[in-house]
């Protein structure tokens, strides 16, 4: 989890943060950017693999869901880092 | 009673056990006529005759020597040790520490030292193992000097049975070993040379960033161990559930429910439900139904981390504490020595005698009639050997006090695990039903019925029992399944499990990573220091996340176990005496320096990452009292950013409509701690200074009358210091 460390802090936990690809939008800290790295990759892969293909914002709603089903199914930093997401929309 | 006025003549032969219970049961054992207790201080120790020699049985207490800086002051790096009693309140001061236990070290070290140079002939009956060999070994060399190290006796032992003793009197061995020795202070150098030097490389960053303060350490064993843990955590913390399908058939036979599960996953929706249409629509018969008894042999001798592996998974019971309880119960005699990594018994072992003694014991009457005769197969064995100790066994002595309840339990189950060691195999018949599922999928059932219990009843092991049996058993070859519903199941992929104190432990094992008598301690201590957290499954907490990212990306080496076991390896071959101490030192230093180095590089970001982790913002910061100019805010510790000097700042600071600029500089040296004290002369809020030197009080004012006055001051200081 090395990178470009840059002047920004993360967001949700104000560590400072990385920025690792060209595709990024949020700056996040190492961890919640490996977890939001996670993120886009399982949308990917669901809507693979779904016969219904979800929209990017039903697809965070659908995992934040998940963690009822049981407590250790979703990631903490994926939890952090969807609801950053769904409260900047 | 000191050593002198206990009357004890020359000429003496001085025996030196681990500890002061062993002590007592060496000399009940080896005393022809009576044992005579003498008690010095809170010590006993205990004069008898063997073979017309007065013996004097005394004790250390574990270790009563460990390994400090040679040298004043908190140098960094430092690589200069040696060894010094444990009651010393630090290296190179001759204080002594106040607490119980530091007393009794004392004590123990005043008899040895009065008693070794006086005694005719030495004999250490320490532990056999490399801990047992550096105890005896430095009591030695410490209070004796090289020629008593040298000619010292050695007596090796695995119970503290009677018999085991006598034995062990009468061959005794012409010197300690010194290979063995070697490595096992090899092993203590190593580990303080990493301990000391990697932890105040974190501290004194931190330090240096932050002017704060923070214990903080990490080690060539805790740095591996730690690793596991944040590897699992970052998995747990970042897993993004992924869906796949599974198809379950649910058969009906007497209008029973039976679930057949078809093995394979389904990657995608589509295809799971392409599938369940077309069994739906098939057949389902029975391909063909195979029964065989399958012998399964018992479990072998177990060594440590099998025992504290079962307890823990029967009771609960942690690792660390295990060790301690079998400790105690091979104190009492009542088991083999427990620090042993074989799974095998003495090949002399005297098995009938064991065995015998024990069914007199109310609850094993029953096993006795489960044992084998004892022959080529019984008792089974397993593939670990330990050159120093078997497996662990009982004695077969009765216990002679009443066992608590986890003692009991301990004790209870190695007798029943001996017996099993001993016992016939289990037998079941396994009947294996292959259901074909349209001609596509094979899927099974299989119904265990046991034939003999054999050791299973010995360990009162349960039968797992399977649902609706009778049915399945009515069952024939080709038949066809009349009934029955095809049902798709959307399931996540899960993270994988946290680790408890069990399966840390075998992963530590696994990567030969610590020794048997260490691994449970090294768990122990990462949560002392706060870095893991959690008591059935370990979560590692923000500041061993920090700690770990740190050396992880600064010296990733030191995370992983490769070092560790090679270490492991070069102390096995000081062992062999293929190589020597000094080499293997030399090497851990030229290592240990260039990680220092590569921390140092990089001083900066570590000391901003972990100031992030140990102070994290949502924590409440240390506050020092309401804020005398806009009496709302609270002072907290900042860091100018311009100068990098440390200051009480006001949290209004923050506050848009109040923003309170209110500064008082702060001494740039030492640590400050909140008071409650009131400046005598303004009535400003006071701070505690501490420095290596001194402790003053620091009135925040920078107006204060007095400050100037007091500030070089001793006596102000100290009128202040009275009454806190
Ligand atoms: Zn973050
Ligand atoms: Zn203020
Ligand atoms: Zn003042």
């Amino acid at each position: 989890m090395k990178g470009i460390k840059l002047k920004e802090k993360c967001p949700i936990d104000g560590k400072i943060a990385f920025l690792e690809g060209k595709d990024n939008t949020y700056f996040f800290c190492a961890y919640h950017y490996f977890a939001y790295h996670n993120l886009k990759d399982g949308y990917h892969l669901w809507n693979e693999k779904l016969e219904k293909k979800l929209s990017w914002e039903e697809y965070l709603d659908t995992i934040l869901k998940l963690k009822d089903k049981s407590d250790n199914l979703v990631g903490e930093w994926v939890k952090d880092v969807i609801s950053f997401l769904l409260k900047k929309q | 009673m000191n050593v002198q006025e206990s009357k004890i003549r020359t000429p003496f032969v001085l025996c030196i056990a681990e500890k002061p219970s062993a002590a007592k049961r060496i000399a009940n054992a080896l005393a022809e006529k009576g044992v005579e207790q003498i008690t010095i201080g809170k010590e006993s120790i205990y004069k008898i005759v063997r073979k017309n020699e007065n013996l004097i049985i005394t004790a250390a207490s574990g270790h009563i020597f460990s390994v400090v800086q040679d040298g004043y002051g908190s140098e960094f790096p430092t690589y200069d040790f040696k060894w010094a009693p444990l009651y010393k309140k630090s290296r190179g001061s001759n204080e002594i520490k106040k607490d119980p236990y530091s007393q009794r070290i004392l004590n123990i070290f005043k008899i040895l030292k009065e008693l070794i140079p006086k005694a005719e002939k030495i004999i250490i009956m320490t532990d056999y193992d490399q801990e047992g060999e550096v105890i005896g070994g430095i009591i030695l060399k410490e209070l004796g000097g090289e020629k008593i190290f040298r000619t010292a006796k050695r007596m090796k032992f695995s119970t503290l049975t009677k018999d085991e003793l006598k034995l062990a009197y009468d061959k005794l061995l012409p010197t300690i070993d010194f290979n063995l020795f070697e490595a096992g202070v090899t092993r203590h150098y190593l580990d303080w040379l990493y301990g000391i030097n990697l932890s105040r490389a974190l501290m004194l960053t931190y330090k240096r960033e932050t002017s704060k303060f923070k214990s903080l350490s990490t080690g060539r064993v805790q740095g591996p161990t730690l690793r596991f843990v944040y590897d699992r955590e970052i998995k747990i913390k970042s897993h993004v559930p992924i869906p796949f399908w599974q198809i379950k058939i649910r058969i009906f036979i007497d209008n029973n429910p039976i679930e057949l599960k078809i093995e394979k996953n389904f990657e995608a929706e589509k295809e799971a439900k392409r599938k369940a249409e077309e069994f739906l629509k098939g057949e389902i018969y029975i391909e063909k139904i195979e029964a065989k008894d399958v012998r399964i042999s018992p479990p072998v001798p177990p060594n440590l981390s099998n025992l504290q592996g079962e307890i823990y998974r029967l009771y609960k019971i942690p690792p660390e504490q295990t060790l301690a309880i079998a400790e105690k119960l091979y104190l009492g005699a009542l088991i083999s020595y427990p620090r042993t990594d074989a799974q095998q018994y003495p090949k002399d072992l005297n098995h009938i005698e064991i065995i015998n003694k024990l069914a007199q014991q109310k609850n094993y009457i029953s096993l006795k009639k489960f044992v084998l005769p004892i022959k080529k197969n019984r008792p089974v064995s397993g593939k670990k050997t330990d050159p120093a100790h078997p497996a662990i066994y009982p004695t077969g002595e009765k216990p002679d006090k009443k066992l608590n309840s986890k003692e009991f339990k301990i004790y209870d189950y190695i007798v029943r695990r001996y017996f099993a060691t001993l016992a016939e195999d289990s037998i079941e018949t396994r009947k294996k039903i292959v259901f074909s599922i349209n001609k596509q999928e094979m899927v099974s059932i299989t119904i265990t019925k046991p034939k003999k219990r054999g050791w299973k009843q010995v360990l009162n092991i349960k039968e797992a029992k399977n649902k609706f049996s009778e049915s399945l058993e009515k069952l024939r070859e080709g038949m066809n399944i009349e009934k029955f519903e095809v049902k798709t199941e959307q399931k996540y992929t899960t993270p994988p499990p946290r680790y408890n104190p069990s399966s840390l432990l075998k992963e530590m094992e696994k990567n030969e990573i610590g020794t048997k008598a260490t691994r449970a301690e090294i768990i122990n201590t990462l949560k002392k220091r706060g870095y893991l957290q959690g008591k059935e499954s370990f979560e590692i907490t923000e500041l061993g996340l920090t700690v770990m990212e740190i050396l992880k990306q600064n010296s990733p080496i030191i995370t992983l176990p490769d070092l560790t076991r090679q270490v492991e390896q070069s102390l096995a071959k000081i062992e062999r005496a293929e190589i020597d101490s000094n080499t293997v030192i030399l090497q851990g230093i030229v290592y240990l320096h260039k990680v220092l180095l590569d921390l140092h590089n990089e001083r900066k970001n570590i000391g901003q990452a972990l100031d992030a982790s140990v102070d994290p913002k949502n924590q409440n910061k240390q506050n020092y009292g309401t804020c005398p100019i806009c009496k709302t805010g609270k002072l907290e510790i900042r860091i100018a950013r311009n100068t990098g000097k440390r200051f009480l700042g006001c949290t209004n600071y923050f506050n848009t409509e109040i923003k309170c600029n209110a500064s008082f500089p702060l001494p740039q040296k030492g640590k400050i701690e909140k008071t409650n004290k009131k400046c005598p002369a303004d009535g400003y809020t006071m701070v505690k200074v501490i420095t290596n030197k001194r402790i003053w009080y620091w009135c925040i004012n920078p107006e204060c009358p007095e400050r100037k006055k007091w500030g070089k001051n001793s006596d102000f200081a100290k009128i202040n210091n009275e009454g806190d």
